[in-house]
């Protein structure tokens, strides 16, 4: 059965990032929901799940889920390698840079290491806002909108990295970069918060594509997709306006 | 605290000068003559003497209530205080109350200044007030373009408190127990009391985790949001006992006890709500801590003004209408109006959504991400029989009550507030909900008297 693995909703559950879960039950109706509790192993570490979904989370709780998580790092890597489909949005993919420095506290926490970035963090720097962009790290590139909301910047070699989305307007990885996110295999990490997947309908179809499992077409997910294709249709006409702030 | 100069004075009589000028214009004068200050003095607030006693009260929810109490209390027993009452609750506001309330030379006329402070701006305040008492009520999740999440706002406050304030904390809140931890002296404040059936739990809650080992936190009462009884399932770890508890409530005598040691001090309940049950045992809880005695707490609460409500009622036509002032984008706030709704046990309910920014409609395209963190699913209940949305982001609230669950022939969706008027459905239902933003208050108020006015009319009956 295909299984939908939310990776601790208890903490990555910030800036509306129940969303992707939502959305995804409602689009899914029959796949097996799979929530992990921090403090119990994950669903993955002895099974595999069609698609993994990780969100915004607070600071002190990324510290906790790269805790948690180290020790499944390498069976969630080979996961990945095998091409197992996971988003992780907001900051939640900042867990699986190097490390993030916490500038305020003048300490660096030790990241899960799948990717050569690294992640500063500074309280009194916060930005958010829109992001417009086209998706480049993908076999369909396709327009993506969707709102940011962090206190970090990512950097790094951005080169040896298969960027997920080339910000047209709007903030990408760090406030230098048009480059939001990265692709890496079936690995998708972005910035953009969670209700990514129901803001973009068309990703989200992408995405679960990826996965290889059947996906449920009923009337309800027909109308359900419908309806979020207008809602995005509506929406990117407006943050397409002349002089839209990002 | 810096010494006064020059430019202090100057700030100082120049803001006077506006006031006195603002007062013969008959406008308010409770902002500008302190962003007059900080331009002319920007280390206004770091020069001006303070009040003897400055209290400080601060959290998501609940601060105009609760500083408004307390001020009426305090004066009630004879006090003369300085309270930022009609002013903004920012540093502006803040050093208008405060030049306000001080002569010529700078010195304060009032011996006590209770000031609301916002808790995103408490950096800029308290840091240089050095409050003696610092009352949080609450870290709940709110707009979080502004302020992120409760931890980073717990975090802002804990780092804006000094070492010396007492700090007087809401124990039933996981958010608030970080703030003045291992530094400051601290009190804690706790309803104690069964449930009170305010709050009808949704599908989606705050799930807060351990402090120390991380699990998620169990709840032997969840009251709402993350507020409630709670502890750690795996480590064991709960807060320590409550510093005052409110033991009793007893809503037909109207009354409520807070029990601090062997003090039990029993008030009248001048409103009911779960949400001002708390504000009143916090506010017992500072009272009793400035030093007012039992008697004058008691007198306070039996001459207090009685608390204007988030929800007005109309009967109409042979028709109930409700106004519910709902703060959008803020998510507790939503979920507290969306919960009232639900438990309203009464046929044939209607709701009319009408929560979008007004600002943003005009200048930016509105964040949707809240709507995934307000409980839309409590709009799937039977009793239920109709939702209305209105407005620019009609289309992606309606995908939200389809997430929700919502069968879509019970929504109507309307792309400007104004069409809800031509909504025949609307004359149809008995029980009508109007929910409405803070910036949509005067469209809200005005859709409501002509909607009324059709009613009485016989329109499309």
């Amino acid at each position: 059965m295909a299984v939908l693995e939310l990776l601790y909703p208890a903490a990555g559950n910030l800036y509306g990032e129940m969303g992707n879960g939502m959305y995804l039950t409602a689009r899914l109706p029959g796949w097996e929901i799979k929530r992990d509790e921090m403090g119990e192993e994950p669903f993955f570490v002895q099974h595999d799940p069609s698609l993994i979904l990780l969100g915004s989370m607070t600071e002190n709780h990324q510290e906790q889920s790269i805790r948690l998580l180290l020790p499944y790092r390498d069976r969630l890597f080979a996961l990945i390698e095998a091409g197992t489909v996971v988003l992780a949005t907001g900051n939640a993919w900042e867990i699986f840079t190097q490390g993030i420095t916490f500038k305020n506290e003048g300490r660096r926490v030790e990241g899960l290491g799948l990717l050569p970035l690294e992640t500063e963090t500074d309280y009194f720097a916060r930005n958010h806002g829109k992001v417009l962009g086209t998706t480049v790290g993908g076999e369909q590139t396709m327009k993506v909108i969707g709102y940011h909301a962090r206190f970090s910047q990512v950097k790094g070699e951005e080169v040896q990295l298969t960027p997920w989305l080339l910000s047209e307007k709007g903030e990408g990885m760090n406030r230098e970069s048009k480059v939001d996110g990265v692709r890496y295999r079936n690995f998708f990490g972005t910035h953009l918060l969670g209700p990514l997947l129901p803001t973009n309908p068309d990703f989200a179809e992408f995405l679960l594509t990826l996965t290889g499992e059947a996906l449920p077409e009923t009337e309800e997910t027909a109308r359900l997709l419908a309806v979020a294709r207008e809602a995005h249709r509506r929406r990117l006409s407006e943050f397409e306006k002349p002089g839209m702030k990002y | 605290m810096k010494k006064i100069n020059l430019r202090f004075f100057l700030a100082l009589w120049l803001g006077k000068l506006s006031i006195f000028a603002l007062r013969l214009l008959k406008k308010h004068a409770s902002h500008f003559p302190g962003e007059l200050a900080l331009k002319l003095c920007p280390d206004f607030l770091q020069r001006i003497p303070r009040p003897k006693t400055v209290v400080c009260v601060t959290g998501t929810n609940g601060k105009t209530t609760t500083s408004n109490l307390l001020g009426d209390i305090l004066r009630a027993n004879g006090h003369k205080i300085t309270h930022n009452a009609y002013g903004s609750n920012t540093p502006t506001g803040i050093s208008a109350v405060l030049l306000e309330n001080a002569d010529l030379l700078g010195r304060p006329r009032n011996e006590i200044a209770l000031l609301e402070t916002d808790e995103r701006a408490s950096i800029h305040v308290m840091p240089y007030l050095k409050p003696d008492i610092l009352l949080v009520n609450n870290m709940l999740r709110d707009t979080f373009k502004r302020n992120a999440h409760p931890g980073f706002i717990a975090w802002i406050v804990g780092k804006a408190t000094p070492p010396e304030t007492t700090v007087i904390y809401n124990g039933d809140d996981p958010e608030c127990r970080s703030i003045g931890e291992g530094t400051n002296h601290r009190l804690s404040f706790s309803l104690r009391i069964p449930d009170t059936g305010n709050y009808r739990p949704g599908t989606f809650e705050e799930r807060p985790t351990c402090p120390h080992c991380g699990h998620e936190l169990q709840y032997t009462l969840r009251r709402y949001s993350h507020i409630g009884l709670h502890h750690c399932p795996a480590c064991g770890w709960e807060p320590a006992a409550p510093d005052y508890a409110l033991t009793e409530l007893d809503r037909e005598a109207r009354t409520f006890t807070v029990t601090h040691g062997e003090k039990e001090i029993t008030c009248h309940l001048i409103n009911d709500s779960l949400a001002n049950i708390y504000n009143f045992t916090a506010a017992v809880a500072v009272l009793d801590a400035m030093g007012l005695s039992e008697a004058e707490i008691q007198k306070g609460f039996r001459e207090a003004r009685i608390v204007a409500s988030r929800v007005k009622e109309y009967d109409v036509a042979g028709r109930h209408i409700a106004m519910l002032l709902t703060k959008g984008q803020s998510p507790v706030a939503c979920n507290n109006m969306f919960s009232y709704v639900a438990k309203q046990e009464v046929p044939g309910k209607l709701v009319v959504l009408m929560l979008e920014d007004q600002h943003d409609v005009q200048n930016d395209v509105e964040n949707t991400c809240w709507f995934y963190d307000c409980d839309y699913e409590l709009f799937s209940d039977p009793s239920i029989e109709h939702l209305i949305i209105a407005g620019q982001r009609s289309q992606d609230q309606l995908l939200r009550l389809m997430i929700a669950g919502v069968p879509e022939e019970k929504i109507t969706v309307l792309d400007t507030i104004d069409a809800v008027f031509d909504a025949e459905v609307l004359y149809r239902a008995k029980n009508i909900y109007f929910l409405y933003d803070v910036f949509t208050d005067g469209v809200a108020e005005k859709l409501r008297r002509r909607v009324a006015e059709k009613m009485q009319e016989g329109g499309a009956n």
